[in-house]
């Protein structure tokens, strides 16, 4: 079942730690990825006109310029995409759920090339989306071509997961300077309803399932961890995890406090799910999972890339469906503490990471200046650059962050395994998040080394439990330092305005709980941007630290704490796009065909780009 | 079990156009006119006759009546044309298609071209990426494109860092200041680190990447290590941060990765450009066949 184990003795490919010449396990170094990347090899971006293969993607990453969508009748791209700066890692995640279709639909020697469905694949992509897709929401069952059970697309699958492994080791840079990492992934797709349960699956190394587990095989979540089990952890050298996506368009469904047949949970089902599951994707092209800024009205940063609808179906169906609590991280982590006192295991112990979700195979298009739209559920531009190049109300996405000892597959793996991880909007903000029952008030004046070396060496990192209180008392005391990214030439830098340590609980009714504490920077700095010329003004920071100790501890509540760092205000991309094309709200006859929505008083203008920390816990007596 | 089968499709099909080639130059070139837009630039125009004669390959080979994405186009344009897309298919297809073909259809549906066009350079160059590659020749390949392989520079290297958000205005004086302290040597290498404000990304003892710097805090400063002697004060450099004196202790310059760490990235690559070459090549072989003549004409697609 296992691709690449070696005959006799270990396999080569199988890592060690130490082999990067940036090793650095004492105080470990921060790597920038994506770890949400749809490329040809998913049925709703090849349809929708992506024509960059996996290959090509890591290509993209490492900061090669590519053509994009849409091409001419000779074939040749009508646009051109280049980060500004390359990323460290990428972890592609093509849909799982069609890859023996595609595959069947591309090759002449596949006996499902000339059926209908194929032909419908070829000829009207556009029918053949809505049609295909459609199967994710109304039931999980493998398209007619591929037979009962799939059976007839295997070959097909494994065929295009070959090319996706291949391209993965071709990328993966085996040499001492570690230059780029590639992880083997793909997207579970499981959507019932149009509610969105996808998750993210990424092996630890080159040791995968002959063919991922995808929802046509497995329909619920429990059912891709027991076949993960039994295709890759039971197997030598195998090892995965799996990461959660917008639980903002899930309906409740993702943090919903039942099993998926109905049962109640039990310890069993909270320590797999904690096991399989330890980082979720706050922030992506569809929106913030953070919290619902409709139940939080005393935190107004809730108000940023919230999508108003809670349903995949929402940018179709006219934004039906409102959000409700359990479709953000938030609660579900003050739940997860709740859920955690009766079942011995925290089923939502989740840290944080954002990807982009991009469908044009551009991992870490981020940028507001140059975003051209990332497919999937949003526009696609296989014929046409429509106007605005993506429903207005989605967004370039984030990035993954990673507190690794070096650039491998094995450290970086591990990191996220340990949850030492954060999300960021799209910029490169450096941050680190220490916990602890004393750290010195005086961190601050310390060089960077000097503060993670006192933060490890009382304390844990992101990501991490505080360890037992100390018999004298105290209170949880944090070390947090952020760095606002530097810029480069496409997205110039943005100072930080202000840290905020989010605190969330549960009280005696097991309600959530949030209290925001402003610990360093200046929420009132004046700082804005001017709408016609995005150009910024006010001050901001290069930096900010503190060491902060909770003013309101009760040693007798589990809690979490987390950091958002939060930029100073800057122009939204659709800002730019309708600005650029001489829209004025406020004169009709400015918005021409095209720039419709520029005009919906729902979508900012304005945003705070931002990094979240992941949490650090606080669980009486751990 | 698969590939067998392509591996039989491919190097049938390259036999069937090298024997077609052949035969060709035997006999006389056929004649072609490529009808173009007198906006093309030199490449688009190249890419346009190239197209042009894959599109007469294609139809030399049957594929205007075999392939069932081309026939179906076909078949759909005659309804369409007809004003019949709604009415129930009672009609001949095979008849409906020769009609299409009569009409001269498949040379000028943008969608059939493209398909011939694809589908043509997919079976010219497919069976190269079949071909085993040894060492000696990826080795061959990375020494001639070092500029796609280097590694990055890497530094081990002391920051000396002056914050223009801690000194504001004062930072000028303080970096002049700094400099005159270092250059004459008044303050050890271990008294100059302490008195660097604090950033919180640091080097640490590790060797960095230029590109990581430049990622980090900015192109100028890691264009600054990059030049740096080793073992001494330099700078001051700026960043996006302040000003940065560096003290490198330790420069590898870039290199090229050994075939052991870099084969997969190397095969890749290297199929990728023999897939390029050989269309290529098998086109110049194909254009011997044709008399192309270029029409410029306005308003052409």
């Amino acid at each position: 079942m296992v691709h690449g184990c070696g005959g006799d003795g270990r396999d080569s490919r199988l890592e060690e730690l130490g082999r990067c010449t940036d090793f650095n396990p004492a105080t470990r170094n921060a790597y920038f990825g994506d770890t949400h990347v749809h490329t040809a090899a998913s049925l709703d971006a090849n349809l929708q006109g992506t024509r960059l293969r996996p290959a090509d993607a890591y290509r993209f990453a490492r900061g090669e310029a590519l053509g994009i969508q849409p091409y001419d009748e000779d074939g040749t791209a009508l646009r051109t995409l280049r980060l500004g700066r390359p990323l460290d890692f990428v972890a592609l995640s093509d849909h799982a759920e069609f890859l023996g279709t595609i595959y069947a639909c591309e090759n002449e020697s596949d006996p499902g090339y000339d059926s209908e469905t194929c032909q419908q694949f070829r000829a009207d992509p556009n029918t053949a989306f809505f049609v295909l897709n459609f199967r994710l929401g109304l039931g999980a069952d493998y398209p007619f071509i591929c037979g009962m059970n799939g059976v007839d697309c295997l070959e097909g699958a494994a065929a295009l997961w070959g090319e996706i492994q291949e391209a993965a080791e071709a990328a993966y840079d085996r040499s001492d300077a570690c230059s780029f990492t590639s992880f083997v992934g793909y997207e579970w797709s499981g959507s019932p309803g149009t509610f969105n349960l996808h998750r993210n699956v990424i092996f630890r190394n080159h040791v995968v399932p002959r063919v991922p587990v995808s929802y046509f095989d497995e329909e619920t979540p429990e059912g891709l961890w027991a076949g993960l089990r039994r295709s890759c952890l039971d197997q030598e050298g195998c090892d995965v995890l799996t990461i959660p996506h917008n639980s903002n368009l899930s309906n409740g469904l993702m943090f919903q406090e039942v099993r998926s047949d109905g049962s109640p949970f039990d310890e069993a089902y909270a320590r797999e799910r904690e096991a399989m599951e330890p980082l979720a994707e706050i922030f992506q092209h569809k929106g913030s999972s953070e919290c619902d800024r409709s139940m939080n009205s005393g935190d107004e940063l809730c108000d940023f890339e919230f999508l108003p609808y809670n349903n995949l179906a929402g940018p179709v169906l006219d934004g039906q469906g409102r959000s409700q609590p359990n479709d953000f991280l938030r609660h579900a982590l003050a739940r997860g503490l709740h859920l955690q006192e009766s079942l011995n295991a925290n089923p939502y112990h989740y840290g944080f990471i954002g990807s982009t979700d991009t469908h044009l195979a551009t991992p870490g298009a981020t940028s507001e200046t140059n975003f051209p739209g990332h497919g999937g559920a949003g526009t696609a531009a296989r014929d046409l650059i429509a106007a605005v190049p993506d429903v207005i109300e989605f967004n370039g996405g984030g990035l993954a962050v990673l507190w690794a000892e070096e650039n491998s597959r094995e450290s970086l793996f591990l990191a996220m395994r340990r949850r030492e991880a954060y999300a960021t909007s799209g910029p490169r903000i450096l941050l680190r998040f220490f916990g602890g029952w004393q750290y010195p008030t005086t961190l601050c004046e310390s060089s960077g080394e000097t503060f993670a070396t006192a933060g490890y060496a009382n304390g844990v990192p992101m990501g991490g439990t505080l360890g037992a209180r100390p018999s004298a008392g105290g209170a949880p005391t944090f070390a947090v330092s952020a760095l606002r990214d530097a810029g480069d030439a496409q997205d110039p830098a943005t100072p930080l305005q202000r840290l905020q340590i989010i605190k969330g609980f549960t009280n005696d009714l097991g309600e959530p709980q949030t209290v925001i504490y402003e610990v360093a920077g200046n929420p009132d700095n004046g700082a804005s941007v001017d709408l016609a010329t995005c150009t910024l003004s006010g001050t901001g920071f290069d930096s900010l630290c503190t060491v902060w100790t909770d003013p309101d501890f009760d040693p007798s509540v589990p809690a979490y704490y987390y950091v958002r760092a939060v930029e100073n205000p800057s122009c939204r991309w659709s800002t730019r796009v309708c600005t650029d094309a001489g829209v004025d709200c406020s004169v009709p006859a400015t918005i021409t065909e095209g720039y419709e929505t520029c005009c919906r008083d729902t979508i900012s203008r304005v945003i705070q780009e931002r990094a979240w920390s992941s949490p650090i816990w606080y669980v009486p007596g751990s | 079990m698969r590939s067998p089968l392509l591996h039989f499709f491919v190097l049938g099909m390259c036999a069937l156009l090298a024997e077609k080639a052949v035969s060709r130059a035997l006999t006389p070139r056929t004649a072609l006119t490529v009808v173009v837009p007198s906006s093309l630039t030199e490449e688009e125009l190249e890419i346009r006759v190239d197209a042009a004669i894959l599109v007469e390959e294609a139809i030399a080979l049957g594929w205007h009546r075999t392939d069932p994405v081309i026939r179906g186009r076909l078949i759909e344009n005659l309804r369409f044309a007809r004003g019949q897309l709604a009415a129930p298919r009672a009609e001949n297809e095979l008849a409906m298609l020769e009609e299409a073909l009569r009409l001269d259809m498949h040379r000028t549906d943008l969608i059939v071209r493209r398909r011939m066009v694809m589908r043509a350079e997919r079976m010219l160059a497919a069976d190269v990426r079949q071909a085993p590659v040894d060492d000696a020749t990826l080795l061959a390949f990375r020494d001639a494109h070092p500029e796609r392989f280097r590694t990055p520079p890497r530094i081990r290297y002391s920051d000396l860092f002056l914050s223009r958000q801690r000194r504001g205005e004062a930072l000028d004086a303080d970096v002049a200041t700094m400099q005159r302290q270092l250059t004459a040597g008044d303050i050890t290498h271990t008294e100059a680190v302490q008195l660097s404000d604090p950033l919180l990304y640091t080097p640490g003892n590790r060797l960095v990447s230029a590109d990581e710097v430049a990622g980090r805090l900015g192109g100028a400063l890691a264009q600054g290590l990059i030049d740096a002697p080793v073992e001494t004060w330099a700078g001051p450099f700026r960043s996006s941060f302040g000003v940065h004196f560096v003290w490198v202790h330790e420069r590898r310059e870039a290199n090229l990765p050994s075939l052991d760490a870099a084969r997969a990235r190397l095969l890749g690559a290297y199929r990728d450009a023999r897939q390029t070459e050989a269309l290529r090549a098998r086109l110049n072989d194909l254009r011997r066949g044709y008399d192309v003549r270029v029409e410029v004409r306005e308003g052409a697609p």
